[in-house]
This record gives structure tokens, C-alpha cells and sequence, in this order.
């Protein structure tokens, strides 16, 4: 369990779920989400016109601090991705990780 | 079975579909809600989804993670579940707005949502909403959880069952217009903003902006307890800032209460309240009363008129009673069907006429449904007897009548018009809804619902509807008019009606009179 001050001042309680997190400290990852294009993962289906993602991953470097800020989003399907439901998801996992430069 | 799509769209979407489709032609819809939001992108080209009737178990995430507006509508086209049993969880998952996707900007019409911890946005997983616009939407056994990135989300006409939901979230409030909650509680935790910016601001530049619930009616038709309708859990920020509360009704078991400091002198919002001490307490029946009112008409009559004198403060006070309990929100009642069957008070399925909780409620096989807004009118009347049945005094032209009711035979492809008796609602009311409840056997029930035509291999069937009224008894000279079924009539601005089912008006002038009469058209396919 660590608490951290991230860039935007708002503190950070990695022991918390991201819903119990100040509103501050959420918005930071919610603008990391929309601020930085994601490295995505894809895998085929049965649709030669659209595979369907695995997994995005976001990776701030830009603070001059001594952490970068990585986002991981999974999901985690229903279905084989030859289904012809393939794209129906079950869930999605989120980890959210602060990481020594 | 090819689903027949009343809208048209960008992409299409029905259980009877594929994933392996296209997705872009209403012949070959994807299957999943998913695969055409995937499909789309992150482009923020205006994109409409039409999503066919059916049920979908699936948590959908927009994909779009910019911080830009998704320019995206989600058209639900019939009666459309997103149904979390077997798949909701209280921490991963939900129905719309999944792995940090943002419902910036994004239209959501006619969709119902059921058995969700979560409606919108998982609670870890990022992302955002600021002004996503809910139309007409159904949220049913949602236990939402709070989440504090701006939920700017307009609830229009959106009703409410046994759910919990924010009226406001942090910075940013929600705005339920003219939505009925049945048994659902709103948990404002610390809504503040700005009435001015709620009039000036542009709808998607998210900043501070006034929490609002205007129109609204809360009741509890489902057992005879009372419980708390909306909790103020938090309301003490020092800001000029300022919500609207006003003309909403509620039924004698709902309650308000405010849970901390509420009033900080000199407030803006807290003068908005003492100035809209507004909320009226309208229902003199018991919640029995209102609950046998319920089974036996579907809906209930207790009241049609204007809000009575009984204005009812609400307690607010930096002593704040705390009262709040909230709908527990039980994990087994998401499992199987007895959650919906208790929700609904009969096991739910998908049919002709079963968009909401009471009218799947048990109700007289054919009746006419006419309210006015809560504010200045609420109620229903129930013709007593089936006006298309032949001893009502309807007319027939070229349809099988078996049975005690309006029912085709199996064994013709049904055509013809059927005329209804004239019906007398002892008072002139505006119409808001008029339903029909179909009863079709199983070869011809699904060309009914879904239009099927004979050039697609099955037969056809396509309904028009056709109404006509005035305050005289004698219609026989006024005009029948062309409404879509199932949704609220209205006039076009030429004040008549032209078209098809999908008659689609140009204003909103409200149709109103005493006598009614009904003419539904039965055709072999779509064209006619």
C-alpha cells in the first residue's frame, strides 16, 4: 500500500478502487486515457473486416518526475473469436500502474 | 429470420445477426451491440447505431477514449435489452461505457438497461461521460455506482425500476426531465453547479453545471413501504452555484432526506430551493391502494388534476436527519428470472406491447392509456371493455376473429382494417400513449413484431395506426389520422398525420379529446 502525489497534486491510494479515489486523481488517469493514443492489441474472427482487441495500453513518460504512468485495459470476451457472438464482451480489467522511470 | 429495422443507420445490430457481417446493411446486422461500436471506432463522424429488438447480454465499451465528443447515437429499434444477468459484477463491468471509454457527447434512445451493478461506466475502469443524453431509456434493477468524472447525463423521459442512481456527481450534476421512478432512488451526492451555465453553456463543454429534476414522478407501486426517493448525501459545497428542483410529484411512501449539511447561507442553490418549494404530494391512496390499482388497471387513476395544495418542504438543515436507506441491492436477485418476474409482477418476455414495468403488469387485454404531464395532470382510463371486439360495438373488415379478443389465425397471412368502437373518456384529455395488446400464435406472432415480408421468405405483416378524436361523439366526419404505435401522438406541423408507422412529426403539438376511435390496418408486407 503506497500513497502517491501524482502531477496534477491529487493523491493517489493504490489500496482504493478507482471509484473511492478523489475526483482529482481520477480525472488524471481519465485524461491520460484521452490524451495519449494507446498501443492495441487485436486478435482475428470469423469478420475479415474487423478483429476485436485484446488489450490497450497507455504509458505517460512526459512528467519530469521520478514515475511514468502506464493504463492496461483488457477484456475478456465470451465467446470464441469464431462465435458469431465473438464480440460480446464479459468484462473489462483495468490496472492502473505508476512506474520508476 | 432477417429483423426488419424501422431506423436506418450506420450500423445494425440484432440477435439474429452475425459478428462475421458487415454490420452496414439492415440484411446483414452484426450480433453484438460490441462489434458495430468496434466497428466504429474512434472516429468522431456522426455515427448511428440501430439495435433491433431483442435481448443482449453483453457489456458494451464505446471504444472511443479521446477526450473528444463520440458523435455517436445509439438507436434502440423495438424493444431492446441490455441485460446483465449472468455477467454484471460490482466492480469490472457494466452495461455501457466499459475500459475507460468515454459517452462524451453519445445518444442513447429506447434502450432498456437490466440487471447492472452498474449502468454507466465501470468503476475502475476510467473514462468519462460529460453530457451523454439518455431518451426514453428504461434502467431496471441498477444498483449505479458513484463515480466522479463528470456525469453530466441528461435522463429524458427515462423511467426508473428499482435502481439506484446520482442526481449529481461531484462537479457536475444530472438532469432527470419528466422521468418516473418506481421504486429507484437518486443518491445527490454533492450536486452543484451552475444554473446559468445550464442555460449557456455549450452541451458539450462539460464544465460546472446545475443538477436538475424537473417533471418527474416518484412512486412505489410495489410493496407498501415507505423508502427514501432521493438522499442528499452530501450537499455543502460554498459555491454560487444552483440546481433546479421543481414541479416534481410523489407518491405518499416516497421521501427526502438529507443526510448532511445541506444549507450554507448565502448560497445560491440553497435559495433555488426555498424559492421552488415546490414538490407537491398529490396521492391521497394508500400504497395498497396504489399497488391494487396497479395489478387490476396496469397503471393507476388515483389522480388527474393539478398538483394538490399540499406543498411539503424539504427538511434542510446543517442537521440533517440521516434516513437515508437505499434500495439494498441484492446479488441473488440478479439471477434467473424471478428478479424480472418480481420486478414486473409476470415473467418478462419480448412481445408486441411489453415496452414497460405495468404493462406487463396484468391489465385488461386492450386498453387506452391517456395522461397528461405529472404537473398538470396524471392518470389513465381504462375503456372497461375491448373496443375491438365485435360486441363493443367494432367493425371488421376481412380478419379471422377467434376467441374473446383480436387474435389471427394461424392459418391466413392477416390483412383487412379493424375499426374500433368510439370510446369516451368522460373528459377531454391529452393523449400521451395509446397501447394495444396483441395476442398473435406463434407462426404469425413473429411476422407481426419484426414486419416481415413475403419477398424475404416469410409472411407480412405490417400495421398501420390510425386515430382519430374530438370532443363530439360523432367522429364520423373527423379525419383518422396516422400515428406510430406504442409512442406518444402527435401532429405534424400541417396539425394531420401522413405516412406510415414510421410517422415521424414535425412538432410537438399534442393531440387532444374526449372520443377516440382506433382503425388498425393489417398489410401482407411492407410496402402495402
Amino acid at each position: 500500500m503506497a500513497i502517491y502525489t501524482l502531477p496534477n497534486s491529487a493523491s493517489w491510494d493504490d489500496s482504493l478502487d478507482f471509484a473511492d479515489q478523489s475526483e482529482e486523481a481520477q480525472e488524471f488517469w481519465n485524461n491520460l486515457i484521452g490524451s495519449i493514443t494507446p498501443t492495441s492489441i487485436y486478435e482475428p474472427t470469423s469478420n475479415p473486416n474487423l478483429d476485436r482487441l485484446t488489450s490497450q495500453t497507455w504509458l505517460d513518460t512526459s512528467y519530469s518526475g521520478s514515475y511514468n504512468y502506464q493504463v492496461i485495459i483488457t477484456r475478456e470476451y465470451q465467446n470464441s473469436p469464431t462465435h458469431q457472438r465473438a464480440f460480446a464482451i464479459r468484462t473489462t480489467h483495468t490496472l492502473l500502474n505508476i512506474l520508476d522511470k | 429470420m432477417a429483423y426488419r429495422f424501422r431506423y436506418t443507420g450506420d450500423y445494425y445490430v440484432s440477435p439474429t445477426g452475425d459478428d462475421s457481417n458487415s454490420g452496414t446493411s439492415p440484411d446483414a446486422p452484426f450480433a453484438t451491440i460490441q462489434a458495430a461500436m468496434d466497428a466504429k471506432g474512434n472516429t468522431t463522424t456522426a455515427t448511428t447505431i440501430v439495435i433491433g429488438t431483442g435481448i443482449y447480454y453483453e457489456a458494451v465499451s464505446t471504444i472511443n477514449t479521446s477526450n473528444s465528443n463520440t458523435n455517436l447515437t445509439i438507436q434502440g429499434d423495438g424493444v431492446v435489452i441490455i441485460n446483465g444477468e449472468g455477467i454484471s459484477d460490482d466492480t469490472t463491468n457494466c452495461a455501457l461505457g466499459n475500459g475507460g471509454s468515454t459517452l462524451r457527447g453519445t445518444i442513447i434512445n429506447d434502450i432498456t438497461i437490466t440487471n447492472w451493478h452498474n449502468a454507466i461506466l465501470d468503476p475502475n475502469g476510467g473514462g468519462n461521460v460529460y453530457f451523454a443524453y439518455f431518451n426514453r431509456c428504461k434502467f431496471i434493477n441498477i444498483f449505479d455506482v458513484k463515480r466522479s468524472d463528470g456525469n453530466v447525463i441528461y435522463y429524458n423521459d427515462c423511467i426508473f425500476v428499482k435502481s439506484n442512481f446520482y442526481y449529481g456527481s461531484s462537479n457536475n450534476g444530472a438532469r432527470y426531465i419528466r422521468c418516473k421512478f418506481f421504486k429507484s432512488v437518486i443518491n445527490a451526492n454533492d450536486p452543484y453547479g451552475s444554473t446559468d451555465q445550464r442555460t449557456t453553456n455549450s452541451p458539450y463543454n462539460a464544465g460546472y453545471f446545475g443538477a436538475e429534476m424537473s417533471d418527474c414522478l416518484f412512486a412505489n407501486p410495489f410493496d407498501n413501504e415507505e423508502y427514501i426517493a432521493i438522499n442528499f448525501h452530501k450537499w455543502n459545497h460554498n459555491q454560487t452555484h444552483g440546481i433546479i428542483f421543481t414541479n416534481n410529484v410523489f407518491s405518499a411512501e416516497c421521501t427526502i432526506n438529507s443526510t448532511k449539511n445541506s444549507y450554507r447561507a448565502g448560497t445560491r442553490w440553497g435559495a433555488d430551493i426555498t424559492e421552488r418549494n415546490d414538490v407537491t404530494h398529490p396521492f391521497t391512496q394508500s400504497a395498497q391502494e396504489f399497488v391494487d390499482e396497479l395489478n387490476t388497471y396496469g397503471t393507476w387513476l388515483a389522480w388527474d388534476g393539478e398538483p394538490g395544495p399540499l406543498p411539503q418542504s424539504i427538511t434542510l438543515g446543517s442537521k440533517g436527519k440521516y434516513l437515508s436507506k437505499v434500495i439494498n441491492w441484492n446479488g441473488s436477485e440478479l439471477t434467473g428470472s424471478s428478479n424480472l418476474e418480481n420486478t414486473f409482477g409476470t415473467p418478462y418476455t419480448i412481445n408486441f406491447n411489453n415496452d414497460s414495468y405495468y404493462e406487463a403488469a396484468e391489465h385488461p387485454p386492450t386498453r387506452v392509456l391517456a395522461y397528461e404531464h405529472p404537473a398538470y395532470g396524471y392518470g389513465t382510463i381504462n375503456t372497461g371493455s375491448n373496443p375491438f371486439h365485435t360486441t363493443g360495438g367494432a367493425t371488421w373488415e376481412n380478419i379471422i376473429e377467434t376467441g374473446s379478443g383480436f387474435t389471427l389465425s394461424s392459418s391466413a397471412i392477416p390483412s383487412g382494417t379493424i375499426e374500433s368502437a368510439v370510446i369516451d373518456q368522460g373528459i377531454s384529455r391529452t393523449i400521451q400513449d395509446v397501447q394495444f395488446n396483441w395476442s398473435a400464435d406463434s407462426s404469425t406472432n413473429s411476422s407481426a413484431i419484426s414486419y416481415y415480408t413475403g419477398s424475404q421468405g416469410g409472411p407480412g405483416t405490417l400495421y398501420t395506426y390510425q386515430m382519430r378524436y374530438g370532443d363530439s361523439s360523432d367522429l364520423s366526419s373527423n379525419e383518422y389520422k396516422i400515428f406510430p404505435l406504442n409512442e406518444t401522438p402527435y401532429l405534424d406541423t400541417n396539425e394531420s398525420g401522413s405516412g406510415d408507422i414510421n410517422f415521424i412529426t414535425g412538432s410537438q403539438n399534442s393531440v387532444k379529446g374526449r372520443y377516440l376511435q382506433f382503425k388498425l390496418t393489417l398489410r401482407t408486407d411492407w410496402n402495402g
